[in-house]
């Protein structure tokens, strides 16, 4: 016997087959639609939803109050208006604060406990300002306030 | 740290969007109308089959010739589909296959909506957290689920390590309203530019985020569709839908993007830009494809659409013929709906001729392809039962099988998908394919029948 009838008989049972098959499923599912299908009901016009957010970064902010230790004396020698000795970076200390809470990983910033140096610089000499407020007045010679 | 320290719980009062669908009000209009057409078509029947005797054809040459004509116009639009298909796709992948990414990486809110998806979140959310990108968040909105998804997504909630530092997650729980009302309360909380809109049981891969959102560079493009496959295989129904999102679905929506018309982002992935979705007042509920509706009128809008074959979504297909055909019946339907809330910009192309276009590719897709197709079918066994002409179906069908393995081969080398699909391309149309036209067909005469319809859940297995 040939092939090609054997084959065309095949594909001819399968698409019937198939026809049916198809068919068949799409009225079960409608049958099985029908009977789980539930009358509409009438819903609010507005709704209400929970809504749960991770707090955000800077409402974890946690500060741990700074020690403010008494200042050391400054190893300063007053000439004129000159200042020399800056504080050299080995005596810094640092004491950490929590500036940042991130759930796992905490970030932290050094605080030094060490007084605030200015650093080295030169001064002009000072002089009290003239008073502009009062003045004469060349015209008329008298005091007047502007 | 205590975790109610960590969370916070907030009230969202929102507006409870209608939920389909206004097409069912006329039934008695439209059987009114097919009952007249019917009339018409078997008076005009009539008038042939007594006019004809006084032609040169006989009934059985006029029914032969006609037969024959069809099923030539039928092979011809088939091979122009598909070759068509294949050359625009081929020329589309070609341009953003070999492309870099550019660099371009804002700030995204992926959201997550879940209806009783409990068995799938955790892995779906474990591979939202392995994203190769830095700037994102995540967002699950459970639309009212009555299984454990609540207690699942709950676990989730706070700031989750990520590939490349934290990444926060947040959770919204609110009552039943369907998967457009579950994205827009998501995309309303955000305040991301950019949305990525997937489904609760949708895995995406590494680079999905990344490749997707490079193309919104232009600031023409309102969203970008992505690659959707299987992800439960070796089954014999997923298999087949396996090739069928291969070659049918993801090779159509690359031929699309090459006149940068793609007509349905899919529902698994989605990237939008906010300024689009803002544009066209959010998802819509009133039909049951939101994914198709919102395509349509973003296209509408003037936005352009791209597809990323490399922004890939894996979700779970149905594997029981009655799942399957609960899924197509309301893709079939909630498309038509789409198609006839569009029906203006369809009928004049003048408006806007690329949204008229897509429009009648899918009118083709959905309404005329599933008759044409199950007519020929007929055709053969008729011709096989009565006439005895029974290798006509088998040429009919070899034909056939021949084309859907060579366009199986190219769209799996193309896509670097499993090889074995290759061997269900040989049923794939005679089965496969058929089985899908017929509830097409049926799920098109219920529509325009306004028959009323459920929206159905397709049952999880993780």
């Amino acid at each position: 016997m040939e092939l090609i009838p054997i084959l065309s008989t095949i594909i001819l049972v399968a698409t019937i087959s198939t026809f049916i098959l198809a068919v068949g499923a799409y009225i079960l599912y409608k049958i099985r639609e029908g009977k789980v299908r539930v009358s509409p009901e009438r819903k609010p016009e507005y709704l209400e939803a929970e809504y749960f957010v991770p707090r955000e970064k800077k409402e974890h902010k946690v500060f741990i109050e700074e020690v403010i230790e008494p200042k050391p004396k400054a190893n300063i020698t007053v000439e004129g208006f000159e200042q020399v000795k800056p504080v050299s970076e080995k005596q810094t200390e640092f004491k950490y604060r929590v500036v940042d809470d991130l759930g796992d990983k905490t970030v932290v910033k050094p605080v030094s406990t060490n007084p605030v140096v200015m650093p080295k610089m030169k001064y002009e000499k000072y002089s009290l300002p003239t008073d502009d407020t009062v003045s004469k007045d060349s015209f008329h010679e008298e005091i007047k306030w502007r | 740290m205590n975790r109610s320290q960590s969370i916070k719980e907030l009230k969202i009062r929102f507006r409870n969007e209608p939920v389909n669908n206004n097409f069912n009000g006329n039934e008695w209009k439209l059987i009114r109308r097919i009952i007249i057409s019917g009339i018409i078509s078997i008076i005009l029947l009539l008038i042939i089959y007594y006019t004809l005797p006084h032609t040169v054809l006989t009934v059985s040459s006029l029914i032969e010739y006609a037969t024959i004509i069809a099923l030539v116009i039928f092979l011809f639009i088939l091979l122009i589909r598909y070759f068509g298909i294949l050359f625009f796709s081929y020329f589309y992948m070609n341009e953003y296959t070999f492309k870099p990414t550019n660099g371009y990486k804002p700030f995204v809110s992926i959201i997550v909506p879940v209806f009783n998806e409990a068995p799938v979140l955790q892995k779906s959310i474990s591979s939202l957290l392995n994203l190769d990108y830095k700037e994102y968040e995540i967002i699950i909105v459970n639309d009212g689920s009555t299984d454990d998804t609540k207690n699942v997504a709950e676990k989730f909630v706070g700031f989750q390590k990520a590939k490349y530092g934290k990444v926060k997650v947040s959770l919204i729980n609110k009552p039943n309203g369907g998967k457009a009302s579950a994205l827009n309360l998501g995309i309303k909380v955000s305040k991301a530019e950019f949305v990525l809109c997937m489904d609760g049981d949708s895995i995406l891969t590494p680079l999905s985020l990344k490749m997707a959102i490079r193309h919104f560079v232009n600031p023409e493009v309102g969203a970008v569709a992505g690659n959707v496959k299987v992800l439960n295989r070796k089954k014999f129904f997923t298999d087949l839908q396996a090739l069928e999102y291969v070659e049918g679905l993801n090779m159509a929506r690359g031929a699309q993007s090459a006149i940068r018309l793609v007509n349905i982002i899919p529902g698994p992935i989605g990237v939008f830009r906010r300024s689009a979705i803002q544009s066209v007042d959010y998802y819509s509920g009133d039909t049951f494809a939101e994914d198709a509706d919102m395509t349509l009128r973003l296209i509408s809008q003037g936005w352009k659409i791209y597809y990323e074959p490399k922004s890939i979504s894996y979700t779970e297909a149905p594997v029981k013929l009655q799942q399957l055909l609960k899924q197509r019946y309301r893709w079939t339907r909630g498309i038509i709906q789409s198609i006839r809330k569009h029906k203006k910009l369809m009928l004049n192309p003048t408006i806007k001729f690329g949204d008229s276009f897509i429009l009648w590719t899918m009118f083709y897709e959905a309404l005329l392809w599933p008759p044409m197709n199950i007519a020929a079918h007929l055709f053969f066994i008729f011709a096989a039962i009565f006439f005895g002409f029974t290798s006509l179906i088998f040429y009919w069908w070899a034909a056939l099988a021949l084309l859907d393995i060579v366009a199986a081969i190219y769209c799996i080398a193309a896509e670097k998908e499993e090889f074995r699909l290759v061997g269900y391309a040989i049923i794939y149309r005679m089965v496969f394919i058929l089985i899908i036209d017929i509830c097409k067909a049926m799920s098109t005469i219920e529509e325009f029948l306004g028959i009323k319809m459920t929206w159905g859940k397709l049952e999880r297995v993780g």
